[in-house]
């Protein structure tokens, strides 16, 4: 007779359903694992042995035969452990196979006790999707599993345990978790907006891009407070639906950053400039997501811009395009999504003072043009909005008022992404900086005066195709922030600030 | 060298008497093939288990089943490759066994190693 039992594999994001057989027969004492496992899948026979005996079992001398099915998916991992061994105890007579459909995974310790797996939330989800009657994860996975409806998760703590369960010695709850739960624990940081004094029309930029999502470029000296500024972008993300979270988990969890619980925070991630092109974009011979990935539904922060691999700049195109990448290689192709808000911060030239009120700029014409040329004009162009951070004068800086704190600023943006939810409710988007080519004129709709105002600016600034949508999403977010109906020209001249960089360089 | 022959030799009667106790059939003593040597081969129901008699005089520097290195593992198997085909065992069970004689302790294990 033949144990089955139902585990999975990770494929990019995705889950796959994966059939973990075990056959014991007579003949040489062996050990054999087929169905394409990778070497973390092979060690296992050695975990599932020791594991088996530690918790009080006799490991059979018989020959063991464990089939990993579909044979031509690539299983890697060290998830089936768990299914292994219990698959060999059901054979070997210990345990009576399981009358329900679970779906089982975890790493075994050789002492028995079960381990954090990677990928726990996208298990839960193709547990939903099979209908299975419930999941067998590690206790350290339980709370990222549970929060998705619809799935009974019963988390534990060892081997041991499991057996126990299965025979019916003990009685397991499933375990539920809320999402909202999640969310009172968050709003806890330790910086502030109202940290940094000054620098209101940064500040102004700021708010305008994450009410709306939209891209963002600092230029400034050194000490100005880019960095500063950005740091404290975190404090006034607006909390994540439990949809969006859900989503992030998943990248998350595949990553193996997820730590027993769902990520109800949105994403901040500032890769050091050093960063590879694979590990910025996601990439490998089996594709695994980068950072812009990781910051999907949160920002991504690029400090020192002109710093990076020309190649990684370059590479963010596509994504800041279409808020996806997509990973090809010869084995398979792999869709990431990768919905970030660009925050990006760079000197103005190499000694950093060029255009400073203070100080002069030591660069040569040529210095700066070949500092600046680092960042292509298609992505300066993919930028929404690109401010000038001048330093903050000494009187600013002795203010004792402090400025808006977080929790303000975290307010007003929450209301402007209510009407943007309202408004694009039907619509695959849900950010005016994601708003779609064609429903542009829908939304987007500007007066006569407006639109000659507009056609005066692209006259003037020799500003692109591109720049000109770009314009129309920041009014149509600044408009929002005013809670206006229509863009206004007032709403318009402020978006056409924001792309005055076009014209410097 | 004659003399460590002498000492082998009785400890694997030892270890038969100990396994004959115990209900096993013992199939063969001293099993050669191309040179190559098991101490025992013992059968048990659908069992069958070639078995490597190892004495030490004291467990001091290890146990016993610590001085069966690769190479003789190597020659156990091939010795089984060949017994199951000359005897037609193939619906039967291989295991491979060791049994450690030292300071008047006898340890029968059997899986000591895997194919």
């Amino acid at each position: 007779m033949v144990t089955k039992l139902f585990s999975s594999s990770i494929e990019g994001l995705d889950s796959r359903g994966v059939e973990v057989e075990v056959d014991l027969s007579n003949g040489l004492t062996a050990f054999n694992l087929v169905g394409l496992p990778d070497s973390a899948v092979k060690e296992s026979k050695e975990r599932v042995r020791t594991a088996i005996q530690s918790s009080g079992f006799i490991f059979p001398l018989r020959r063991i035969t464990v089939n990993l099915a579909p044979a031509d998916i690539r299983k890697e991992g060290s998830s089936y452990d768990l299914p292994i061994a219990l698959g060999i105890l059901i054979e070997n007579g210990m345990l009576e196979p399981p009358r329900k459909k679970y779906l089982i995974a975890g790493e075994l310790s050789l002492n028995g006790e079960l381990r954090k797996l990677s990928g726990g939330i996208s298990l839960a989800l193709l547990a939903r999707e099979m209908k299975a009657d419930g999941i067998i994860i590690p206790e350290k996975n339980a709370n990222e599993c549970a929060v998705i409806d619809g799935v009974t998760v019963y988390s534990f703590e060892s081997l041991f345990e499991v057996i126990q369960f299965l025979k019916g010695d003990i009685e397991k709850s499933e375990v539920k978790v809320s999402y909202e739960k999640y969310l009172e624990k968050l709003n806890k940081y330790t910086t502030d907006f109202s940290d940094v004094k000054g620098q209101y029309l940064v500040k102004r930029a700021i708010e305008i891009a994450i009410s709306g999502g939209h891209n963002v470029l600092m230029i400034g000296p050194p000490g100005a407070g880019k960095s500063m500024l950005a740091k404290r972008i975190l404090t006034i993300m607006p909390d994540m639906t439990l949809d969006e979270a859900i989503k992030v988990t998943r990248i998350h969890s595949v990553s193996g950053l997820v730590n027993n619980e769902i990520v109800s925070e949105r994403p901040f991630r500032n890769p050091h400039s050093s960063i590879s092109k694979i590990g910025l974009l996601g990439g490998g011979t089996y594709p695994r997501p980068g950072e812009i990935s990781l910051a999907h539904r949160g920002v991504l922060f690029l400090d020192e811009f002109p710093g990076f691999n020309k190649d990684a700049i370059e590479g963010l195109r596509e994504p800041l395009e279409n808020g996806a990448i997509t990973i090809s290689r010869s084995k398979q192709s792999i869709t990431f999504p990768a919905n970030f808000i660009l925050v990006a911060a760079m000197n103005p030239c190499p000694c950093g003072y060029y255009n400073d009120p203070t100080h002069e700029c030591r660069c040569s014409i040529s210095e700066i043009q070949r500092y600046r040329k680092k960042i292509s004009g298609p992505i300066m162009d993919r930028i929404d909005i690109h401010i000038d951070v001048q330093p903050v004068p000494v009187e600013d800086l002795q203010k004792k008022k402090a400025g808006e704190n977080s929790k303000e600023i975290k307010e007003r943006i929450e209301n402007v992404r209510k009407i943007q939810r309202l408004r694009y409710k039907e619509e695959q988007f849900s950010e005016n900086g994601d708003i779609a080519d064609r429903e542009l004129e829908r939304y987007c709709k500007v007066s006569v005066q407006s639109e000659q105002l507009l056609a005066d600016a692209m006259r003037l600034y020799k500003l692109s195709a591109r720049s000109y949508k770009k314009i129309l999403k920041i009014a149509r977010t600044i408009a929002d922030m005013d809670s206006s109906e229509n863009i206004k020209e007032n709403h318009l001249s402020e978006a056409l600030n924001y792309r005055i960089l076009d014209r410097e360089i | 060298m004659k003399d460590k022959r002498k000492i082998g030799k009785k400890y694997e009667e030892i270890a038969s008497q100990y396994l004959m106790q115990h209900n096993w059939k013992i199939l063969e003593k001293n099993y050669t093939f191309h040179h190559k040597e098991v101490d025992l081969i013992i059968q048990k129901e659908d069992e069958i288990c070639l078995v490597e008699v190892k004495y030490r005089r004291s467990d001091s520097f290890g146990e016993p089943k610590e001085f069966v290195n690769e190479n003789k593992k190597r020659n156990i198997k091939m010795i089984a490759k060949y017994y199951i085909s000359s005897k037609k065992l193939f619906d039967k069970n291989i295991t491979f066994g060791i049994i450690s004689i030292t300071n008047g302790k006898i340890n029968f294990e059997r899986g000591f190693f895997q194919w």
